[in-house]
């Protein structure tokens, strides 16, 4: 929806496409209505929509763990937070559209502004480069006998066997002549998977950030009690 | 798939997310505005970690998310405060800094 | 970066050799550390309350602290390490350096000097400050020089510079290290009796730990980084005990003025280490500042500022005059704190950090043939000052707490003087004499439940015959009379100003003035205590009940350190005091003490003089027979004769002569330095000064429009009364017109509602942001 000019351009991975084009809409219509919506319950909702919908477009992006930790963190935990927020202050839980006009057509006129300039240098910057989803390598591999009829045609061409020879075993001699991209495809690989690098991340290269995060929690913890209490 | 889809995709998104924080009277209302923007930052980070074939990107956007979950917790504390004092989370009544 | 030779001279004055005892010196500071924590994690649940832990902690440390002692006095006499060979030629050019500031033809007033030939024949007058190198010549060994035992650590190295932590142990840091321990276990058994029984008792013993360790650390440290954590920690620990009974607010207010007047000396702390570690070109290692300081690498510019930023430091930390303030406040805090704060720890901080870096004053100040400088001015008004106002306080510990100031203000005169000695004789007398005084009205006040002389002590002799005989000899010793501690210090400080020609010209410079200001303190010092002696312990008993002796956990203290405070000059005998010559025993705190490196200054050292010590026992004692003729003579003769309870004559001098009264209310009001800190400087702050800022915000920011609107307004009247109307009206009036209006349209963004600032927020860096994107 919001680069169909874009792609017309180029060739892409029609499924994923349209899986995005889907996601778009719905994450997009759903942001639209939370922030016009005059029912505070259903704003609400509607945010549970526009979450779900991003963790499906992190999940697209390969990033699965960010994903759950989105339905978990922001579904599960933020948005029970909000409703609590809404039932303890009585906000009224029908229409609170009394907005002053000057005011909204001043927020769309920022809004739209924002947007604007931000659509021109992503455009202008980023053109149409292509996200080129990786082919991280292969860290082991344990030789296995398989159907030759269950390999993928990549990695059948690549060999030269054919799809009627029986019953195959690929020799770890085989298994290094092939490419990265086609080794991970093999049965029996052990690719390194994404979960396990950004548990690496976190706990090395960004372990004083982690730190600092989880002293910030406590400390908005202590904060939150600190200011809601009653005296 | 193009960067740019996703990319132009959260910069809507944070621009709806501006559009609420700036029109919405009802403070949980506002929150859930920042909220939004918050999720347009991370659809760019993971965006942004896949272009680059690398995590950064996926460990930043967990990073926001618990910063998110602080400053949630935090603004609704706020929130709560001003209902109790005012008995009221308008947020266009709160104009003690008139000038 | 450093010329060779500095660097040479640099790795000679130290050794990491040593007695096992001083390089695992370390341990002192640590044990009270542990136990500290020990206490605070299982205090509570020991029988004692943590009170064993501390005790134990505390005492293993001195027996550590008299071991090292030891150590070092044999390491002083006997080291023979591998830098030997290097530490010779610097001990030549430096002993050169001490004849050359000595003219000691004529200093023979107790026929000191002695003729010495050395092996090559050549005749030399050498007078005290040689002692070791006589020696040396005598034996016709190598002498050895007192040579600083180091152990460092590198904590951390940033920009290539590594910042050192770890220990230097030479004479005043060993001295110390036997004061603060041997104070500290007094207070420490003193406190299981007189705090027994109170609600944060654990609390109490665990921060003593704290406060003696943080203590040992800083007279060990071996950068000026290090004394900055250890001198900050003492400050915290300070606050913590000053506010131990912080449930009445006097005390805790007493905690915050004693800790924000720290500040404020800290700051200047701060500023001498900073200026220090960049003059000597990135160091902040103490011995090499004092190195680079002696041998002229530090400009003199640079080495004044930096003593002029520490001296601040020392006048809040030592209750020197002006900063003075807070210690007497600092009495809210119980009574042991007091003895452990004003004969060890805290105050004599400031006073070991000037002899610590004394090279960096000695230049900076030009103490050497001077007869005035910012160190022995500020010493010498607070000796008299707060001798002063010493004698109209009622509350018994605050006449020690100004008897401490007016002491501490000897000691600061003596090391701006050049009497580095005599100022450490003088804190090692004074640590006995003083926790003597504080630990005695402690056992006082815990009989008669009271501080106030005046109300509820008098007659005390009777019931506490112990507690009145060595608050007794502490009071002598305070005094200065012969032969008890304080004679021995407080004369050689005398001595060592070399005024009106004292010391025959051997002393540094001829410090006129402070030589006067000692011995008017000295009469002083006298009076304040006689009268505080009769107020507490003659007289007719004014309070309630009947007063006990103390328990032994309490006397005990006290007896050692009456022993003390009549004995503990006998370390330091001027040379030649019984035999007439250079017998070495009568040199023995001087010779051990003070450092003979390349690392300090070659000081001249007065030559005892009879007839100073004769006159300054006469002055001396001229103070206490005046009030003894008040108190003991004319008050106590009225009071027996007409049967009342008196303190003072009812028409006495104050009564009587305006003069005199105006001066005593500006005594009692303690020179009206807390109004000038509170009404003056607070209140202008807080009124005159604040209000101009909130009218500032108020007015002239919101409004400057309006006015500018007006003024035009008002300009443009003028005009038109004055000059013409028609055109001229039109177009001022308009302008007038145009900036009231502009005001109001301005004003109209200030409307307070949050989301219409956000919004001007984001359209603002939205524009700025396009802006950036489109030109650059």
């Amino acid at each position: 929806m919001t680069s169909a000019l874009l792609l017309a351009q180029v060739e892409f991975d029609v499924a994923q496409n349209i899986a995005f084009a889907i996601i778009a809409a719905i994450m997009l219509i759903s942001a639209f209505k939370m922030v016009t919506t005059g029912n505070v319950v259903h704003a609400a909702l509607y945010l549970v929509i526009v979450l779900a919908a991003s963790a499906a477009i992190f999940i697209l992006l390969g990033s699965d763990f960010v994903g759950a930790t989105q339905v978990l963190v922001y579904i599960g935990a933020i948005i029970v937070l909000f409703l609590f927020g809404i039932m303890l202050t009585k906000a009224q839980l029908g229409d609170d559209d009394s907005v002053e006009k000057e005011q909204r057509s001043m927020g769309a006129l920022v809004g739209l502004l924002l947007f604007v300039v931000m659509a021109f240098a992503l455009i202008d910057t980023f053109g149409t480069q292509e996200i080129e989803f990786g082919n991280p390598e292969p860290i082991a591999y344990v030789a296995e006998p398989v159907d030759a009829n269950d390999l993928p045609t990549p990695v059948r061409e690549a060999l030269n066997i054919s799809a009627n020879s029986g019953t195959v075993e690929i020799s770890e001699a085989q298994f290094a002549t092939l490419l990265p991209e086609v080794q991970r495809r093999v049965p029996g690989a052990e690719v390194r998977g994404n979960n396990a690098q950004i548990a690496d991340a976190i706990f090395s290269q960004y372990i004083i950030p982690f730190e600092a995060v989880s002293v910030l929690l406590l400390a908005a913890l202590i904060g939150a009690v600190v200011v809601a209490r009653k005296e | 798939m193009l960067l740019n889809q996703f990319l132009l995709l959260s910069a809507l998104l944070f621009a709806m997310g501006v559009y609420g924080v700036l029109t919405r009277r009802n403070g949980v209302l506002v929150l859930m505005s920042v909220e939004l923007i918050l999720n347009a930052v991370n659809i760019n980070l993971v965006a942004f970690g896949a272009f680059q074939d690398n995590v950064q990107g996926d460990v930043f956007a967990i990073f926001v998310i618990a910063v998110a979950a602080a400053e949630v917790g935090v603004g609704l504390a706020m929130v709560l405060l001003m209902y109790r004092n005012r008995r009221s989370i308008d947020f266009t009544e709160v104009d003690l800094m008139k000038g | 970066m450093y010329s060779v030779l500095a660097v040479e001279a640099f790795e000679a004055s130290f050794t990491t050799e040593g007695n096992w005892f001083l390089k695992n010196v370390w341990l002192i500071p640590l044990l009270p550390a542990v136990s500290f924590f020990l206490i605070l994690g299982f205090g509570k649940k020991m029988p004692k309350g943590g009170a064993e832990i501390g005790i134990a902690a505390i005492g293993a440390a001195f027996l550590l602290a008299i071991f090292a002692n030891v150590a070092w006095i044999d390491h002083r006499d006997n080291f023979d390490g591998e830098t030997q060979s290097a530490i010779t030629g610097i001990v030549d050019s430096h002993s050169e350096d001490e004849n050359a500031l000595g003219d000691n033809t004529d200093a023979n007033a107790l026929g000191a000097t002695i003729d010495v030939t050395d092996e090559t024949g050549a005749t030399e007058t050498v007078d005290v400050e040689l002692t070791a190198f006589v020696e040396a010549g005598e034996g016709g060994e190598e002498s050895h020089p007192a040579i600083a035992v180091v152990t460092s650590q590198e904590w951390l190295v940033n920009g290539g510079i590594p910042f050192l932590v770890g220990t230097l142990l030479d004479g005043p840091s060993v001295m110390m290290l036997f004061v603060v321990t041997m104070i500290s276990l007094l207070v420490h058994i003193y406190s299981t009796d007189y705090v027994a029984g109170d609600s944060r008792f654990t609390h109490y013993f665990a921060f003593l730990s704290l406060f003696s360790s943080s203590m040992l650390i800083f007279v060990l440290s071996r950068s000026t980084l290090q004394a900055l954590v250890a001198w900050e920690l003492v400050g915290v620990c300070s606050f913590v005990l000053i506010g131990h009974w912080w449930e009445e607010k006097p005390n805790s207010d007493a905690a915050m003025k004693a800790f924000l007047t720290n500040r404020v000396g800290d700051v200047g702390l701060l500023i001498g280490i900073i200026i220090l570690f960049f003059s000597a070109g990135g160091t902040f290692d103490i011995i090499r500042i004092n190195e680079l300081a002696l041998a002229g690498e530090i400009s003199q510019t640079a080495l004044t500022w930096a003593a002029i930023s520490l001296t601040a430091a020392v006048m809040s930390k030592s209750g020197q005059f002006i900063l003075h303030t807070w210690l007497p406040d600092a009495m809210a805090g119980p009574t042991p704190v007091s003895a452990l704060i004003h004969a060890a720890t805290l105050v004599t901080a400031g006073v070991f950090l000037v002899g610590r870096l004394y090279p960096v004053f000695f230049i900076g100040y030009g103490i050497d043939g001077s007869s005035i400088n910012g160190l022995a001015i500020i010493g010498s008004i607070t000796v008299v000052g707060a001798g002063l106002v010493a004698f109209v306080q009622d509350d018994i510990k605050k006449v020690l707490a100004y008897s401490t100031v007016s002491q501490l203000g000897y000691m600061v005169l003596a090391l701006g003087v050049g009497a580095w000695t005599a100022a450490f004789f003088h804190l090692f007398t004074h640590a006995f004499f003083k926790a003597g005084l504080f630990l005695g009205s402690g056992s006082v006040a815990h009989a008669v439940h009271s501080f106030d002389m005046k109300k509820d002590m008098g007659g005390l002799r009777k019931y506490m015959p112990t507690t009145h005989k060595t608050f007794l000899i502490c009071s002598v010793a305070l005094a200065g009379v012969f032969p008890t501690a304080g004679f021995w210090s407080k004369d050689e400080i005398l001595v060592g100003t070399g005024g009106l020609g004292v010391g025959s010209g051997s002393a540094n410079g001829s410090y006129h003035l402070m030589l006067i200001m000692g011995l008017v303190g000295a009469a002083l010092t006298g009076a304040y205590m006689t009268r505080a002696i009769y107020l507490t312990f003659y007289g007719e008993f004014r309070g309630h009940g009947e007063p006990h002796e103390s328990g032994p956990r309490i006397l005990w203290p006290l007896r050692i350190l009456s022993v003390f405070a009549l004995f503990g000059g006998l370390v330091n005998l001027p040379p030649g005091f019984i035999t007439g010559s250079l017998e070495p025993w009568q040199e023995r705190f001087f010779h051990f003490v003070e450092p003979a490196a390349a690392y300090f200054p070659g000081i001249g050292h007065a030559v005892p003089s009879y007839w100073l010590a004769v006159i300054a026992s006469v002055i001396g004692l001229m103070g206490p027979a005046v009030a003894y003729w008040y108190y003991f003579i004319k008050v106590d003769g009225l009071a027996k004769s007409t049967g009342q309870k008196l303190t003072e004559l009812p028409d006495g001098l104050v009564s009587n002569n305006k003069l005199a009264a105006s001066g005593h209310a500006m005594l009692k009001n303690k020179y009206y330095l807390d109004h000038l800190y509170n009404d003056v400087i607070v209140a202008a702050v807080k009124g005159p000064i604040a209000k101009l800022a909130y009218r500032f915000n108020q007015h002239f920011l919101d409004e400057i429009v309006d006015t500018a609107g007006r003024t035009s307004v008002k300009t443009g009247q003028t005009i038109y009364s004055v000059i013409d109307q028609g055109l001229i009206e039109g177009t001022v009036n308009g302008s007038g017109k145009l900036s009231n209006r502009g005001g109001g349209i301005l004003r109209k963004i200030q409307t307070g509602k949050i989301q219409q600032y956000a919004a001007l927020l984001f359209a603002a860096a939205t524009v700025l942001a396009g802006i950036f994107i489109v030109f650059v």
